[in-house]
């Protein structure tokens, strides 16, 4: 064992017990930090949090450059197909006009029949939009870090999602940035419903790409293709929210293909509760439309 | 007698400080969510590795404690466990050292293999043994694989 900096000043005796010292020290320190992870420490995690909102911003400059690359390699696989693209992607934004007004339509329906019932309205679900800045960093959790934390009013349980579907939820919340525990991590779960029988499972990840479903109450009742969303059940996540399909029901247990694609994945919507609300009028349920698009 | 190491610049501390940090960052990056598929490999130990073995005076224990320390802190999964390892890899990496006069290349390299491997399965056994989520062995044993590559 070489003794050098920072003992050098010392005589070589001295230098070689320092260093034996400040050694074990490290060794100590780093085994009762562990033993404060495994013990899921709140402080710990506190600090934790705080050091990821201090790197935030260098981590977001980086990932800057780390999306172009992956833009790079979108660009090379989607050139090759770009008319067959260009005409798919065509065929969707006419097939997502009808849906939108047929989503108008529903929901007027809707405050009117609430309206005439006096019912109250569930939470209103807001969402606040953030940027994917930083992955997990290991093999350890398949998580993403997001550039908004609880100044944006985000709380640790709260549901993300990206335009396609559910993404995951918020695991570690700091002051700025927070990290999003994905669906495919093998410490996250999901209470879902299953196709037209909604038929009760749990989503669970197993650090694969299509999680699997256990705890199924009645497997013959789901087939191949059928919708998985959230079930609501425990308070994990709102209900209704989309997870994916039932990907394939060979080996121990079904598995889904998520709805979101993580390999694309640049930002997230993380939902949050606002209060409760009665219904006084339909025309107040009814949400302001969306802004015109230049694609529209 | 022990040898006393020599008196080196400042530059030569910062180096292995900032490559190890570039190396942390790179793994923090989403740029690896497309490539999920893939063993990722540990850039990190391979840096403290390279300096370990080439100038390992110019890379204090204390270097290794804070940067490890610091990349766990950032990322997700267990915190000092890998801080843990990797001191005690990099010490036997820096005993090994002292011999390289009298080592081939390919030995020197074999060594390093058998350290990758051996931190990624101390890694995988203690989060084992504490009942901590744990990737699969076969994970550990690619990322270890794509160390060794790299």
């Amino acid at each position: 064992m070489r003794f050098g900096f920072p003992f050098f000043f010392l005589s070589p005796r001295l230098a070689k017990n320092a260093t034996l010292i400040f050694f074990g020290v490290m060794l100590v320190t780093a085994f009762l930090l562990f033993v404060l992870w495994r013990t899921e420490n709140p402080r710990l995690q506190a600090a934790r949090a705080s050091l990821m909102d201090a790197a935030a911003p260098t981590i977001e400059a980086l990932a800057g450059g780390g999306n172009a690359i992956g833009a790079l390699f979108d660009d090379l696989e989607s050139y090759a197909d770009l008319q067959s693209e260009n005409a798919r992607l065509r065929r969707e934004l006419r097939r997502m006009s009808g849906w939108r007004d047929a989503a108008h339509r529903f929901e007027e329906e809707n405050a009117r029949l609430r309206a005439l019932n006096n019912a109250k309205l569930p939470p209103q679900l807001s969402f606040v939009t953030a940027d994917v800045i930083g992955a997990s960093g290991g093999p350890y959790q398949r998580s993403v870090v997001v550039n908004i934390g609880r100044d944006d009013g985000v709380a640790d349980g709260a549901p993300a999602m990206d335009e396609a579907g559910l993404v995951g939820r918020v695991v570690g919340a700091g002051e700025e940035a927070s990290r999003v525990l994905l669906l495919t991590d093998a410490t996250s779960r999901a209470p879902v419903l299953i196709g037209e029988a909604r038929v009760r499972a749990l989503l669970q990840g197993d650090n694969s790409d299509r999680p699997n479903l256990q705890a199924l109450l009645d497997p013959e009742a789901i087939s191949v293709g059928d919708r998985v969303i959230t079930s609501g059940d425990g308070g994990v996540f709102p209900s209704g929210l989309l997870v994916g399909r039932v990907a394939s029901l060979d080996g121990r247990a079904p598995r889904v293909a998520l709805a979101s694609d993580y390999r694309r994945l640049l930002f997230v919507k993380v939902r949050y509760a606002a209060r409760d609300t009665q219904t006084p009028q339909p025309g107040l349920i009814l949400r302001p439309s969306a802004p015109q698009t230049g694609a529209n | 007698m022990r040898l006393m190491t020599p008196r080196i610049g400042p530059l030569a501390y910062l180096t292995p400080i900032l490559v190890g940090g570039v190396a942390a960052l790179i793994g923090l990056v989403p740029v690896g969510l497309r490539f999920a598929d893939w063993p990722a490999p540990n850039l990190l130990f391979v840096v403290l590795a390279l300096w370990c073995a080439r100038r390992e005076e110019a890379l204090p224990r204390v270097t290794v404690f804070l940067l490890v320390l610091t990349y766990e802190a950032l990322r997700a999964g267990p915190i000092g466990l890998e801080t843990l390892i990797l001191l005690a890899a990099t010490e036997a990496l820096r005993v090994a050292a002292e011999n390289r006069a009298r080592r081939a290349f390919w030995l020197e390299w074999l060594l390093f293999a058998a350290a990758a491997l051996a931190v990624e399965l101390c890694i995988w056994a203690a989060l084992t043994v504490t009942f901590a989520p744990s990737p699969t062995l076969s994970d550990m044993a690619l990322r270890a694989l794509a160390a060794i590559l790299a």
